[in-house]
């Protein structure tokens, strides 16, 4: 690990995120049935994703009116890491994503993630004793929910000081010492 | 350089992979990482400037998570299922694994281990992450052999294999209410099985919770709190009656306000087979209890859990010369007393606490995921890579019993007013409660800072009101919304 690599938003500089413009979200929801799609088992478009009422991984808030998208930020140092008691959330030392899928040790749904996760980006399965949350998909090239969404809200790329300060600047610095 | 790691646990583990995330070991170093451009000062006998990372481990066990075990006493989970990491992750990363060997004490002169097989580990830098173990507190009968603790997995499996011997030996009835019918061998076995929880903390709770789950109605389980209500050093009352209730459901039975005087019973002369647990104690109640006790004097108990709290495991540490409290106490930095020495996880305490958190936080904070944060922060101190551990939550933690989660986090009651104190309390509670919903948020303020609070039945937004309370934020400015149910972290953009 070189050292002093700069940490913005959470996540490394130069590595490729899906960054929040939210001012720029409408609310059309478009990336919650896109991610939905995505995550279906078989059919993995919005019909599919409907048809097999896959959750969405992606959130898009409510906020005084006005609609936040929320995604995880597969934070540098992650909280929900730490405080997973299975071993099953973990981050991926290439790609950087973090995820509670697909490893050998298994989530019980204890939700010590939703308690450590300072942006609520963890939630509980609807249906399932598990966490759910973005895993970034690994398998695409651009995420579903940023590919799909129509006004620039989610962009994917390299995460830059321009889109790092603006993303959820606030929730950030809340991350600062945690 | 190296780094030697007593205690698999949370936080010798995650110290363990921290240390080959900064020396990377194998291909991962030849691709560039390499000890020389670290810049880590060697302070010791380097080896080639090879770097060593050793994790001991008493047990004979490959690291596992003990808050799992409430989950492999209720059947949810086996054994290799409580691992947590893969099978070859300490060998690919170049961690050398000793496990079943126990660390008897530490010569700091020589800076050396001593392992009870004699062998002697040298090191450069020493983190103790040896955890803690079950208290069990001095009641007379507290030795006998029906008696365990819940820490280890040889705990659980001992409960288990009781609780098989238990409900399937002849005598043994499939519900609880099945007429009794004497036994040959004995009068005593042709009974329900009854289980006593002493102690109606996390561990308490949970495990009685697992054996219901496992065995129900073949066992007949009592959980003794000796405060009023259970989770006392989490919940706030009414939250440990919402989730008491949902416990008492599935048939768990509590008794509140009472202490456990003296565990009586016969036992056989010849039980040195091990813990025989045919033989059926008595659990002598002491104090008056809450209203509605039935005030009953004694219980039986076939087997008896004791969750009455953890002590810190210090005893060998002392033989290295860090300074104890109750734990090791530490630095901001996981350093012990004795320089290169570190400790971090449930056997070390805070020694001091910068300004901004004295008083503010607790110097004790046993839950897993502040002692994989202290392993992770140890890791880097023991790297030279100077950080400071910061901003814990001691007092957290979550659960869920019947499909009714529940986190709370801090200080949830606030303290009551001194005698003859008068004028208005620093401190505000803001309330929600919708009990027919099976949901409750509580939020206590103190100063306008957020220092407590529980949430029952909607978690979502618990690392949200967390963030808030870790920071200390001023949380005026979200008066009109943060006891709504859709408040996230997207209101605090306003900042």
């Amino acid at each position: 690990m070189k050292p002093a690599r700069e940490l913005k938003a959470g996540c490394l500089l130069g590595m490729r995120r899906v960054m929040i413009d939210a001012g720029k979200c409408n609310g059309c929801m478009t990336c919650v049935l896109a991610c939905a799609g995505a995550h279906a088992a078989n059919d993995k478009s919005i019909i599919g994703g409907m048809m097999e009422k896959t959750p969405p991984r992606i959130q898009v808030l409510p906020v005084k009116g006005r609609a936040v998208p929320l995604l995880c930020l597969h934070c540098e140092e992650p909280a929900c890491v730490d405080a997973c008691m299975t071993g099953a959330m973990r981050k991926d030392p290439k790609s950087g994503l973090v995820s509670n899928e697909g490893g050998e040790q298994a989530c019980v749904g204890c939700w010590m993630c939703i308690m450590a996760c300072p942006y609520g980006a963890v939630r509980q399965h609807p249906d399932k004793k598990v966490a759910l949350k973005c895993d970034g998909c690994p398998d695409r090239e651009v995420p579903a929910c940023a590919a799909a969404c129509p006004m620039d809200a989610l962009i994917w790329g390299e995460v830059d000081d321009f889109a790092a300060g603006r993303a959820m600047k606030t929730a950030l610095a809340l991350l600062e010492g945690a | 350089m190296r780094f030697v790691i007593i205690g698999s646990g949370a936080a010798g583990v995650r110290a363990a992979e921290t240390l080959r995330q900064i020396f990377p070991s194998g291909e991962a170093r030849r691709s560039g990482n390499s000890f020389e451009d670290s810049g880590v000062q060697v302070d010791g006998r380097p080896e080639d400037g090879q770097v060593t990372v050793t994790l001991v481990s008493a047990e004979d066990f490959p690291p596992y998570s003990r808050c799992l075990l409430p989950a492999y006493l209720a059947g949810r989970c086996r054994e290799e299922d409580l691992t947590i990491r893969p099978r070859d992750f300490f060998r690919k990363l170049g961690i050398n694994l000793l496990l079943g060997r126990e660390a008897l004490a530490v010569d700091p002169g020589k800076k050396v281990v001593k392992l009870a097989d004699g062998e002697e580990l040298p090191y450069d830098r020493l983190l103790i992450a040896t955890g803690a173990a079950s208290r069990f507190p001095p009641i007379p009968g507290i030795d006998r052999p029906q008696v365990f603790g819940l820490r280890h997995l040889a705990d659980a499996r001992a409960i288990e294999q009781a609780c098989v011997q238990m409900c399937t030996r002849p005598g043994a009835h499939a519900g609880a209410h099945a007429g009794a019918q004497p036994d040959s061998d004995s009068r005593l076995v042709a009974q329900t099985r009854s289980v006593v929880v002493i102690g109606g903390g996390f561990v308490g709770v949970e495990a009685a919770y697992a054996l219901i789950r496992r065995w129900g109605a073949q066992l007949e389980v009592t959980v003794v709190e000796k405060e009023a209500q259970i989770l006392p050093a989490q919940f706030d009352a009414y939250a440990a009656g919402m989730l008491q209730r949902e416990m008492e459901k599935e048939g768990i039975r509590f008794i509140l306000g009472r202490q456990v005087g003296e565990i009586v019973g016969q036992e056989r002369p010849d039980h040195e087979a091990g813990r025989e647990v045919g033989d059926r104690c008595r659990v002598v109640l002491t104090g008056s209890g809450t209203a509605g006790d039935s005030g009953e004097e004694s219980l039986p108990a076939d087997l008896i859990i004791v969750a009455a709290g953890i002590t810190p495991n210090t005893a060998w540490a002392a033989s290295a010369g860090p300074a104890v409290r109750r734990g090791i106490l530490i630095d901001d930095y996981l350093e012990t007393s004795v320089p290169g020495i570190y400790a971090a996880g449930d056997v070390a305490e805070f020694r001091t606490l910068s300004p901004e958190r004295a008083g503010a936080l607790p110097t004790w904070t046993p839950i897993w995921p502040n002692a994989s944060a202290q392993g992770r922060i140890a890791a880097y101190n023991m790297a030279s890579r100077r950080r400071a551990c910061r901003g814990l939550i001691g007092l957290q933690n979550a659960v869920e019993f019947r499909e009714v989660p529940a986190i709370a986090m801090g200080l949830v009651e606030p303290p009551v007013p001194a005698k003859g104190e008068s004028g208005e309390s620093a401190y505000m509670v803001l309330v929600k409660a919708e009990p027919e919903q099976r949901r409750y948020k509580k939020l206590v303020l103190y100063k306008n800072a957020l220092v407590g609070m529980v949430l029952v039945g909607d978690i979502s937004q618990a690392g949200v009101y967390g963030a808030l309370l870790r920071k200390k934020t001023d949380v005026s400015r979200f008066a009109d919304t943060i006891m709504n149910d859709n408040f996230n972290c997207g209101h605090l953009r306003s900042l």
